[in-house]
């Protein structure tokens, strides 16, 4: 193998690598990229077992193969060459040639069959998508994650198709649940649902943010989610197993319904939670003639209330929230105004948009 | 690698043989038995032959994810052992933890595998996890270890290696099928070193009885230092009550070093136990070039001396070996009490 490159190109590819390769010794392999070289140009992969990113870049190519380079000894070596352009040369037994003017390197590589097999994009199997509805669903639901790594099957967010082109995205911790549903035509070829762990999300919003209205598509392999923008794609492994029936969480239409004005809940919530218990943000949402009452009262501090209008003449009614929880779900919403469904002090709290249940929210109460 | 390279475990291999073709391999698998009897090389295997492609039950060792697995390379292969045990395989170096490298597998390491077994394998049907000196967990990293074994991800196999699974929490050994290791046959471990370091057949012998049945002491063992056999079991022999300068020499030979005194106290070892089996009539005596000093010390002692004496060595061992003694005065203390 051997071609030649714009040291800048090869730069960026490997700084990105930097953030996925493995630091650990778990695997030798992971601490390099895979670098594959083809009639087409360059690619460069890095892998860390939860997700694999592959990158194209153009380059001179004389004679097509595969190395496999230290992605952190090479990383420096780049940012330090003396020219622009860098000729890359197979060696026997793996090692690899840098040359760049002056500068001559001879890297110990690892043989280029021991990377690990990234599932490859199969005819069909991806579905083009608009990634500003991608990044919205992602930023809708991420946050519900769940973190306890005993509880892995929530450590993702569940990917479902619905009739008509429809996409259902839910996220959970057992506290809180979010879930939104958005068209994204195109069929994924999915029996059920998937569950995409926090980690390739995260990714995946990082990506989008970079050019949300870029062309970008999606799709599933056995084992693992593919996306693919220009320039690049990515590999998520899913997670194993059952996602929770998450329809009997969210509760049918609540008795009492009111409708708020969005950043002004939002702020009530920010305020008054200043004073609430450091670890559970607990506040008090309560509801009497016409008037909804966050308060919270915390021994060590004092006490707090903030006064919002609503249109209320049910009876009276105290429910105990966590104010992050609230205050997360309020924050990634977009309309004016939202509404919030109670029952009573033992059952959950719902956000919705008015008349809208695509992206619904259920945040389970506290005792307070 | 694969099931054809462990040899004498037949029961082990075809238990597990057996379980891949019927397709009922456990979801935990604690090997147990000896230290270097092949219970890691059959985890491998094990490994192999439930991820190969080539060869799905059984592992053709050749292609590229078998040699993934024996160069811990393959996604779907997690490898756990202690942080000081992968600092003396050479697979980490000390810079790569920020604390000293703990004799122990530590809770951390346990949700690590946690995490990894919760995705879907990348490349194959199974899921590995080869938790090696499995012992060596802690106890909290052991309780929680307890929910995967209880519950685990599906197409997960967890394979627990232990030299002494008596020190692992009941919980965890009544949740794994066991799979036991033999010490491996005296006459096996010699014909091996006698093929693999060109020993004569005493010497051969000599190194098997002393390597208590593994494979991996065996070639530990320095064999130049063998050649010393004779004149150490000779010198001893020559050893009289009542001349306190001949043990003191003796022990200024051989305590030279820290590799020679366990040499020589290994030998001695076995040299005991050759005399007591001569003197209970047998014939099954390792030193077979020595037949006739051990027939005259036979005579010479009596049994309970020679008991005494077995003890003796097995503290002077334990000195030099487990608690870093001083060798000669080690050597010393052990020929006055015996012979005084």
């Amino acid at each position: 193998m051997e071609f030649r490159i714009a040291a800048d190109e090869l730069k960026k590819a490997l700084h990105r690598a930097q953030g996925i390769v493995e630091r650990k010794a778990t695997m030798p392999i992971l601490q390099n990229v895979l670098v594959t070289a083809t009639k087409q140009g360059v690619s460069v992969t890095a892998f860390d077992l939860d997700i694999g990113i592959v990158s194209d870049h153009p380059a001179e190519v004389m004679k097509p193969g595969a190395v496999t380079l230290s992605a952190k000894y090479v990383f420096d070596i780049v940012s330090n060459l003396p020219e622009a352009q860098v000729t890359i040369k197979k060696l026997p037994n793996n090692y690899a040639e840098i040359t760049s003017g002056s500068a001559n390197y001879k890297i110990v590589g690892m043989a280029p069959e021991e990377f690990p097999k990234l599932p490859k994009e199969e005819t069909g199997q991806l579905v083009k998508t608009v990634g500003g509805t991608l990044l919205e669903m992602v930023k809708k639901t991420s946050f519900a994650i769940s973190t306890d790594e005993t509880r892995y099957i929530l450590n993702g967010v569940f990917f479902e198709p619905r009739e008509d082109g429809k996409v259902r995205m839910v996220a959970t911790d057992g506290h809180r649940l979010a879930l939104v549903e958005r068209q994204l035509d195109g069929d994924f070829k999915l029996k059920g649902g998937v569950i995409i762990p926090r980690k390739g999300l995260l990714e995946l919003k990082r990506l989008l943010d970079e050019a949300p209205e870029a062309e970008c598509s999606l799709g599933f392999a056995e084992n693992s989610a593919l996306f693919k923008k220009p320039g690049l794609s990515m590999v998520m492994r899913l997670i194993d197993g059952q996602f929770p029936e998450y329809q009997r969480v969210i509760p049918k239409d609540g008795e009492k319904q009111i409708t708020l004005v969005r950043a002004r809940f939002l702020e009530g919530l920010k305020r008054i939670s200043l004073l609430s218990a450091e670890k559970s943000n607990a506040v008090k949402v309560s509801l009497a003639d016409n008037q909804l009452r966050v308060t919270a009262n915390n021994p060590d501090l004092g006490e707090a209330k903030d006064d919002i209008d609503v249109k209320y003449t049910g009876a009276a009614l105290t429910v105990g929230f966590n104010a992050r929880y609230l205050i997360d779900v309020l924050s990634v919403m977009d309309t004016d105004e939202v509404v919030l469904e109670m029952g009573d002090e033992h059952s959950p709290g719902v956000i919705h948009a008015p008349n809208d249940r695509s992206y619904t929210a259920v945040v389970m109460p506290m005792r307070v | 690698m694969g099931f054809g390279d462990i040899q004498g475990q037949p029961k082990a291999i075809d238990t597990l043989k057996l379980a891949l073709s019927r397709e009922a391999v456990p979801h935990a698998l604690l090997f147990q038995g000896p230290d270097g009897v092949g219970k890691e090389l059959a985890a491998v295997a094990l490994a192999e032959a439930l991820t190969c492609p080539e060869a799905p039950g059984v592992g053709c060792g050749e292609c590229s994810s078998c040699r993934r697995v024996t160069k811990r390379n393959h996604p779907d292969v997690t490898w756990v052992l202690p942080e000081d045990e992968q600092v003396a395989r050479g697979w980490a170096g000390r810079s790569d933890f920020d604390h000293t490298p703990s004799r122990d597998i530590r809770i951390e390491q346990v949700r690590q595998l946690q995490e990894r077994l919760a995705f879907r394998a990348l490349e194959s049907k199974f899921k590995v996890a080869l938790l090696i000196d499995a012992q060596a967990m802690n106890p909290p990293a052991q309780n929680a270890l307890l929910k995967t074994l209880e519950e685990p991800p599906a197409s997960t196999v967890l394979v627990l290696v232990s030299a002494a699974s008596d020190k692992l929490l009941p919980t965890i050994r009544s949740r794994c099928a066991k799979v036991n290791f033999a010490p491996l046959p005296v006459d096996f471990i010699a014909s091996h070193m006698a093929k693999v370091r060109k020993l004569n057949e005493a010497d051969a012998r000599q190194v098997a009885a002393m390597a208590g049945g593994s494979l991996s002491r065996a070639l530990a063992l320095d064999v130049n230092l063998l050649q010393h056999r004779r004149d150490v079991i000779e010198k001893f022999e020559a050893l009289k009550p009542d001349d306190a300068r001949g043990w003191l020499a003796f022990a200024e030979v051989f305590g030279e070093g820290r590799p020679e005194a366990e040499m020589c106290l290994d030998v001695l070892a076995v040299w005991f136990r050759d005399v007591a089996v001569t003197k209970a009539g047998a014939t099954e005596v390792i030193n077979a070039d020595l037949v006739g000093l051990a027939t005259q010390a036979a005579q010479r002692v009596s049994a309970a001396t020679l008991q005494q004496r077995a003890v003796m060595l097995d503290e002077a061992r334990n000195a030099i070996t487990a608690r870093n003694g001083a060798v000669r005065l080690q050597l010393e203390r052990m020929l006055i009490e015996m012979m005084a």
